[in-house]
């Protein structure tokens, strides 16, 4: 399993922000997740969904929607993980 | 006296952004020093990323962090005898300029300033050292400086040990040693007790730090796990045609979990059960999942919710 952070950025408050990452192997099987660098107390910040777009025969891009449910701006990490 | 540390709750830095810079032309030079602007920034990377900050969590759930940029100073050289005043105002001057980032929303910025070979501070005493000013704004700035010796090991260790402390105490209000803990000058802090015992974590050189939990200076790491692995965090029940919500949490940061929830109600005929998850850093260290179960069929479904913890973050 190889693990790692794509991205880092800001979602701004009570909004949805997209980022796409390109040229993966489609051969990969590849899980994204998402977690915030901004603390918070009290209430889940964010949540996520991914897409996917087979660009080539050789190479695929995903497109990361995360979607800020807080009324203040998040730093987030886009982590992935390569199975095996 | 023993050793004693007490959290007085002033201010943390729950997960640090560090901003490197690199002051005085030698860092610049042809061929270059060393070691180089990056070999210190590799170790501190290092630092940051690897299991050494883990042992922080101890103190109200301060995690880790990463290198916001570096910048390397070549127009100016900082005085040998220089002050912390030198630093910050350098830093300030930076800031003003727009060579640097101004501080984050959150005031989770460290700004470390690491000093060419041979260049020594005011107290030769002292080989770096983490304070704070303040801005213009009213916002404290925090900031540290690190000698050179020459050697990658020494400014690695020199920086462990001031991100670690930072981190704890940025302006001594904060993870400080009861009387009589520290018998020198200054912020009695977390590192300054373990300055004898350091080791090597994710390739860096690092200085121990005192873990009060333990009462003892230790070098931290990564448990070790073999990923990925799996298991079953709770199980529960969502009403016909209804969504439920349930939270776990004291995940540790650092590690990439992956939710999925299993039905054990059988239904031959429909799909059951979808989810959706929701995450809170509730602390510089500790995550909390919140996992939505939607279930939409006519009748009461019992599941598992399962995690999957795929590796590290890094």
């Amino acid at each position: 399993m190889r693990t790692g952070i794509q991205f880092r950025g800001t979602v701004p408050a009570n909004q949805t922000h997209r980022w796409f990452t390109f040229n993966w192997n489609p051969s990969l099987h590849v899980i994204w997740t998402v977690v915030p660098d901004s603390i918070n107390t009290s209430v889940p910040e964010i949540s996520w969904s991914v897409a996917v777009q087979r660009f080539s025969a050789t190479a695929v891009t995903y497109w990361i929607s995360i979607t800020n449910s807080t009324n203040a701006n998040v730093d987030i990490e886009a982590r992935y993980a390569i199975f095996p | 006296m023993a050793i004693n540390f007490t959290d007085h709750n002033g201010a943390l830095i729950q997960f640090v952004r560090v901003y490197l810079i690199f002051w005085g032309s030698a860092w610049a030079s042809n061929p270059p020093p060393s070691p180089t602007t990056a070999q210190v920034t590799d170790a501190v990377n290092r630092i940051l990323s690897g299991g050494y900050l883990t042992g922080l969590s101890q103190y109200r759930g301060v995690g880790q962090g990463y290198i916001l940029g570096s910048t390397t100073i070549n127009s100016s050289n900082p005085p040998n005898g220089f002050t912390d005043t030198n630093v910050s105002n350098l830093i300030q001057g930076l800031i003003s300029a727009g060579t640097i980032p101004n501080l984050d929303a959150d005031n989770q910025t460290l700004y470390l300033v690491f000093m060419p070979k041979g260049i020594n501070a005011s107290n030769s005493g002292f080989v770096g050292e983490h304070t704070y000013y303040t801005d213009a704004s009213n916002r404290r700035v925090h900031f540290g400086w690190i000698t050179n010796n020459g050697t990658l090991s020494s400014i690695s260790i020199i920086t462990s040990h001031e991100i670690a402390e930072a981190m704890t105490d940025p302006e001594g209000t904060a993870i400080l040693g009861d009387a009589g803990t520290c018998s020198g000058p200054g912020w009695c802090e977390i590192g300054d007790v373990c300055q004898a015992t350091t080791g090597t974590v994710n390739g860096a050189s690092v200085q121990s730090y005192w873990s009060q939990k333990d009462k003892a200076c230790k070098v931290f790491d990564y448990p070790a796990q073999t990923f990925p692995f799996v298991g079953t965090q709770f199980t529960g029940t969502v009403g016909a045609n209804s969504s439920h919500r349930w939270f776990t949490f004291n995940w540790p940061a650092w590690q990439q979990v992956s939710w999925t929830v299993m039905p054990t109600t059988t239904d031959a005929a429909n799909p059951q059960l979808t989810w959706s998850v929701a995450v809170q850093r509730a602390s510089g260290a500790f995550v909390t999942y919140w996992i939505t179960v939607t279930n939409t069929t006519n009748v009461p479904v019992n599941f598992e919710g399962r995690y999957e913890v795929l590796g590290r973050w890094t």
